[in-house]
C-alpha cells in the first residue's frame, strides 16, 4: 500500500507535540511498556527514517484502536506511521504461528463452521485451552466467539428474496465480513432482510476476508492480496454505481480507508461507494426513501460505540436512526474501548492488558443492566460485542436486530 | 435536518450544544479532535467584565452584562462542584505553585484556603509528568512566609512497573487511578496516616495536591458511584483543606471538564462526530445550505438551520495563517486582520491575538461594510475578533457567553 511523502511529512510537521493522544490511548494507560502514540509513531519515527529503530516492541503493542487519530487536534494519522514502521521491521522476517493463524480468520472459520457444535465444544475444553496456550501462546481465558452455520454457504452469490422479481432496480452489494460469515449469520439474514424489505436486491459476490486480520498480525502482502481479490469482485458492481454495504466496523474501515490506497482501478471508487448499514439506512431516510412504518419496540439498550466506527467520521448513525423508533430507548455508554481490537487480547502477553483497558466499559455495562437502565448492550462491532459479554455478562446484539423487529421482520 | 450544526467541540461549541439541546434541538457537534478544554486547566476566566465591557469593539460590548452573567450561573447549575462568586476571584494555583485569580474553579482547586496554614505539604506522586515539586515549594515558601511548606512523596504500588521502565506517569493517569476504588482506598489510608501524624504539630495543615480530577458531575459515570467528584469526597473524609493544582497540559481536570460537558450533550440527545474536519460550505444567496464534512472514503453533505462557527480560532485550526495572510476555513468569512501582527514584547501584547470575525449581536458574521455576511451562521468564542484570552484573560467568559446566546437562538 502506498504512502506518499507528502503524507510523511504532513504526519511529522503536524504533530506538535501537545500529547493529547497519549493522554487518551487506552493502551498506553494500562501498559507500562508501551510509551503511547506520540513516542511511538510520530516522535520515533524521526529517528527511523535516519535509521535509528527505536525499542521495536512498542509497535506490537498498539492495537490500532485509532483513539489517537480522533484525538489528534492536527490530523495526524499516527496509526499509518505504527503500520508503516510495522511492516518495514516486520520485512521478510517470520511471523509467529500464532498471528499466522490469528491472521487467517478466513480459514478458521471455514474450518470451523464445518460442524460448529462440534468445534465450539472442542473450543471449551480446558485442554483444548491448555494446548492452544502453550503450542500457540493464545490465553486460556480468550473469549472465542462460538461459531455457527456459515451465513454465505453456497458457491454462489446469496440468493435473497427480491432477485428476479421484476421491478427491482435497487441493488447494493453486501460485504458481510468474517464475523457474520462464520459465528454471526442471523445478523447478516437481518442486515438482508431489512435491505429488501427497503426494496434493495442484496448481491453477495464471494468475498475473502478484508485482510485487516492478516495486516493486524503482521501479514501485510496479505492483506494487500485479500484486498485486490475483493476489489476485483467488487469492480464491475462499482462500475455500475452499486453502493457497497458493510455491517462490521473494521470491514468497512478497511474498504473506505485501506483499500483506496491500492494500485487498482476499483480503488478509486471503493471508499465513495462503501456505507456503513446504518450510515446508508440513514442517507436513505434522509432522503425520504427508508421504510418509516416502524412498529413499537418496547426496548431499553445500552450503546457502545466501536473504535473502528467512530474512526469512518460518520457519527452514530444506528442510534440516530433507532431512536427514531417509538418504544426504543438508547443511552449510549461512551466508556472507551472495550480492549479486545480484533485478536490484541485473545494473545497470552496481551489478555490482561485488554480486560484491563475495557474495565471501565465493563463496569458501565453492567451498572446498567444491574439498575434495569437497559437490559442489553448494542454494538455493530462483533469483536467488541464478544468483548462485552465476555467481561461483563451482559447480552449484546447488533442493532440491525432492532430496526428488524420494528419491521416486524423477526 | 438538524437544527443545528456546532462546528468545534470546545468550550463554546459544547456550551451552545447543550444550551439549544436543552430545549428539544436536534444537535449536531463536528470536532476535528479532541476538546480543546483536555488542553485547558480546568478554571475559567471571565476578567475584568466592567473594564472589557467598556473597551471598544470587544465581544462583552455585543453580549449584555445580564446575559455575561446568566451563562456564569449557567455554568454553575451544570456543575455544583464548581465555586466562584461573580465580580470576584478565586484564587488557584498555577502549575509552578503561585497564586492566580480565575472566575470559575472546582472547588477543590481554591487556593485561599492556604493562606491561613501554618503547615503546606506538597504531595509529590512519583513519576508525575510535567511536575516540579522543589520549585513549586520554594514558590509557596515565598507566597506564603509565615508557613513551613514541605514536599511528601506518594508512590502507589499500581504504577511501580511504569517507575521500572522509566515511564513519566501523566496526570490523566493518576486522576484516573486515584478514583477507582483501589485508588481512593489507599488515597483514604494515606491521608489518614497525614492526620495523623500531624495531629502532632500544634500548626494547622493544609495539602497541596496535583492532578486529583478525574470526573465531574457526570450524569452518564456520576451515577455508577454514589459518591460525588473524588476531590469533595476526600474534602468531606479529612479535617484540612486540600488544594489541587492547576497542571500542564492535557490536564486531567480539563479533560474531565470536556467528558462531562460531552456527556450532559449526548443524554440531551445530542450527537458527537469526532476526529474529521469540515472543508467548506456550500453558499446561497447570503445563506449555507449545507456543510461539506471528510469522512474516511467521502465527502458527506450535512444540511442544518443554523450552523454555528467554534471552531477555535488560529490555535485550533479555525483560521488559518500563511505567510499571505489570514483565512477562515469553512465558510471563508471576512476577517479582522490588524496590520501590524507582532510586537516586540513576548508576553505584552500581540496584534495577532485579536484576529477574528466581527459579528452583530446576533452573533452573525458581518463584512467590513457593516452588513451581515451570511444570515444562518454563528460564531462564538475565539473564533470571535477584537479579543485578546491571555493579555485580558477572559477566554472562559466569552467562550461560555457566546456560547449560551448562540444555543439560546438555535
Amino acid at each position: 500500500m502506498k504512502n506518499t511523502r507528502e503524507e510523511r511529512a504532513f504526519n511529522l510537521d503536524n504533530c506538535i507535540k501537545c500529547g493529547g493522544c497519549t493522554a487518551e490511548c487506552p493502551v498506553a494507560a494500562v501498559n507500562p511498556l508501551f510509551p503511547g502514540p506520540k513516542l511511538a509513531g510520530p516522535d520515533a519515527e524521526r529517528f527511523r527514517l535516519e535509521g535509528e529503530s527505536l525499542d521495536s516492541t512498542w509497535l506490537d503493542y498498539c492495537s490500532n484502536c485509532k483513539t489517537c487519530e480522533l484525538t489528534c487536534p492536527f490530523g495526524v494519522r499516527i496509526t499509518d506511521i505504527i503500520r508503516r514502521a510495522k511492516e518495514t521491521k516486520r520485512g521478510n522476517g517470520k511471523a509467529p504461528l500464532r498471528d499466522k493463524v490469528l491472521g487467517r480468520v478466513d480459514y478458521i472459520g471455514r474450518l470451523g463452521t464445518i460442524w460448529p457444535g462440534l468445534t465450539n465444544s472442542v473450543l471449551r475444553l480446558s485442554l483444548t485451552r491448555l494446548a492452544l496456550r502453550k503450542v500457540l501462546k493464545f490465553s486460556s481465558e480468550a473469549p472465542f466467539p462460538a461459531y455457527q452455520r456459515r451465513f454465505v454457504a453456497g458457491k454462489e452469490r446469496y440468493t435473497g428474496l427480491n432477485r428476479g422479481k421484476s421491478g427491482v432496480k435497487k441493488r447494493v452489494v453486501f460485504f458481510p465480513g468474517c464475523f457474520i460469515n462464520y459465528n454471526d449469520r442471523t445478523t447478516g439474514e437481518a442486515v438482508v432482510r431489512v435491505l429488501e424489505h427497503n426494496g434493495f436486491e442484496v448481491i453477495i459476490p464471494k468475498f475473502r476476508c478484508c485482510g485487516v486480520p492478516r495486516e493486524a498480525n503482521g501479514d501485510f502482502a496479505g492483506a494487500s492480496g485479500n484486498a485486490r481479490y475483493n476489489l476485483a469482485l467488487m469492480q464491475p458492481y462499482l462500475a455500475q454505481g452499486y453502493p457497497i454495504i458493510t455491517a462490521c466496523p473494521s470491514c468497512g474501515l478497511a474498504l473506505k480507508a485501506e483499500y483506496p490506497r491500492l494500485d487498482v482501478p476499483a480503488a478509486k471508487q471503493v471508499g465513495a461507494q462503501t456505507y456503513d448499514l446504518f450510515e446508508f439506512l440513514w442517507k436513505l431516510y434522509r432522503q425520504g426513501e427508508l421504510h418509516t412504518g416502524f412498529a413499537h419496540v418496547d426496548l431499553a439498550v445500552g450503546y457502545h460505540a466501536p473504535c473502528h466506527l467512530k474512526a469512518q467520521g460518520i457519527g452514530t448513525p444506528s442510534v440516530r436512526l433507532l431512536s427514531r423508533v417509538l418504544g426504543v430507548k438508547i443511552s449510549e455508554l461512551d466508556a472507551g474501548c472495550c480492549g479486545l481490537s480484533g485478536s490484541f487480547g485473545f494473545k497470552l502477553e496481551k489478555y490482561n492488558l485488554a480486560m484491563q483497558i475495557g474495565s471501565g466499559l465493563f463496569a458501565r455495562a453492567k451498572y446498567g443492566f444491574e439498575t434495569g437502565e437497559f437490559t442489553l448492550v448494542c454494538s455493530e462491532c462483533g469483536a467488541c460485542r464478544t468483548q462485552i459479554e465476555h467481561g461483563s455478562g451482559v447480552t449484546t446484539l447488533h442493532p440491525v436486530h432492532i430496526l428488524a423487529k420494528a419491521y416486524g421482520l423477526t | 435536518m438538524w437544527d443545528a450544526v456546532i462546528i468545534g467541540g470546545g468550550l463554546s461549541g459544547l456550551v451552545t450544544g447543550i444550551s439549544a439541546a436543552e430545549r428539544g434541538k436536534r444537535v449536531l457537534i463536528i470536532t476535528k479532535g479532541a476538546s480543546s478544554l483536555n488542553y485547558a486547566t480546568g478554571a475559567l476566566d471571565f476578567g475584568d467584565v466592567q473594564r472589557l465591557a467598556n473597551t471598544p469593539k470587544h465581544p462583552y460590548t455585543l453580549l449584555s452584562n445580564a446575559l455575561i452573567q446568566k451563562s456564569f450561573t449557567y455554568f454553575k447549575r451544570l456543575f455544583p462542584e464548581y465555586t466562584g462568586k461573580w465580580g470576584q476571584a478565586t484564587d488557584v494555583l498555577t502549575p509552578f505553585g503561585e497564586f492566580r485569580s480565575a472566575s470559575l474553579a472546582p472547588r477543590g482547586f481554591e487556593a485561599s484556603r492556604l493562606k491561613s496554614a501554618g503547615r503546606v505539604l506538597v504531595i509529590a506522586p512519583a513519576g508525575l509528568k510535567d511536575f516540579f515539586p522543589s520549585l513549586i515549594i520554594a514558590n509557596l515558601q515565598r507566597s506564603l512566609p509565615m508557613a513551613v511548606v514541605t514536599g511528601l512523596p506518594v508512590k502507589p504500588e499500581r504504577f511501580a512497573p511504569w517507575l521500572t521502565a522509566g515511564k513519566s506517569i501523566q496526570g490523566v493517569d493518576y486522576a484516573n487511578f486515584w478514583d477507582t476504588a483501589m485508588g481512593r482506598q489507599s488515597l483514604g489510608q494515606f491521608f489518614g496516616r497525614i492526620e495523623k501524624e500531624m495531629k502532632k504539630e500544634a500548626l494547622s495543615l493544609a495539602v497541596v495536591f496535583p492532578s486529583l480530577s478525574a470526573r465531574f458531575c457526570d450524569t452518564s459515570t456520576a451515577a455508577m458511584q454514589s459518591s460525588g467528584s473524588l476531590p469533595d469526597c476526600i474534602q468531606a473524609e479529612v479535617s484540612f483543606p486540600v488544594v489541587e493544582m492547576t497542571a500542564f497540559p492535557p490536564t486531567a481536570a480539563g479533560r474531565a471538564l470536556a467528558t462531562a460537558l460531552v456527556h450532559k450533550f449526548k443524554d440531551l440527545g445530542g450527537e458527537l462526530l469526532q476526529g474529521v474536519e469540515v472543508t467548506g460550505a456550500d453558499m446561497q444567496s447570503g445563506e449555507c445550505r449545507r456543510i461539506l464534512v471528510q469522512s474516511k472514503g467521502k465527502t458527506i453533505r450535512i444540511s442544518a438551520r443554523h450552523y454555528v462557527l467554534a471552531s477555535g480560532g488560529t490555535f485550533s485550526g479555525g483560521i488559518e495563517v500563511d505567510n499571505r495572510g489570514a483565512a477562515e476555513k469553512v465558510f471563508g468569512l471576512p476577517l479582522y486582520v490588524p496590520d501590524d501582527w507582532t510586537r516586540t514584547e513576548f508576553l505584552g501584547e500581540q496584534p495577532y491575538a485579536k484576529v477574528g470575525v466581527e459579528v452583530d449581536k446576533n452573533l452573525r458574521p458581518l463584512r467590513p461594510n457593516g452588513q451581515v455576511a451570511v444570515n444562518n451562521v454563528m460564531v462564538t468564542g475565539r473564533m470571535l475578533a477584537h479579543w485578546d484570552p491571555w493579555l485580558e484573560k477572559c477566554g472562559g467568559g466569552v467562550s461560555l457567553a457566546s456560547g449560551y446566546l448562540a444555543g439560546g437562538l438555535i
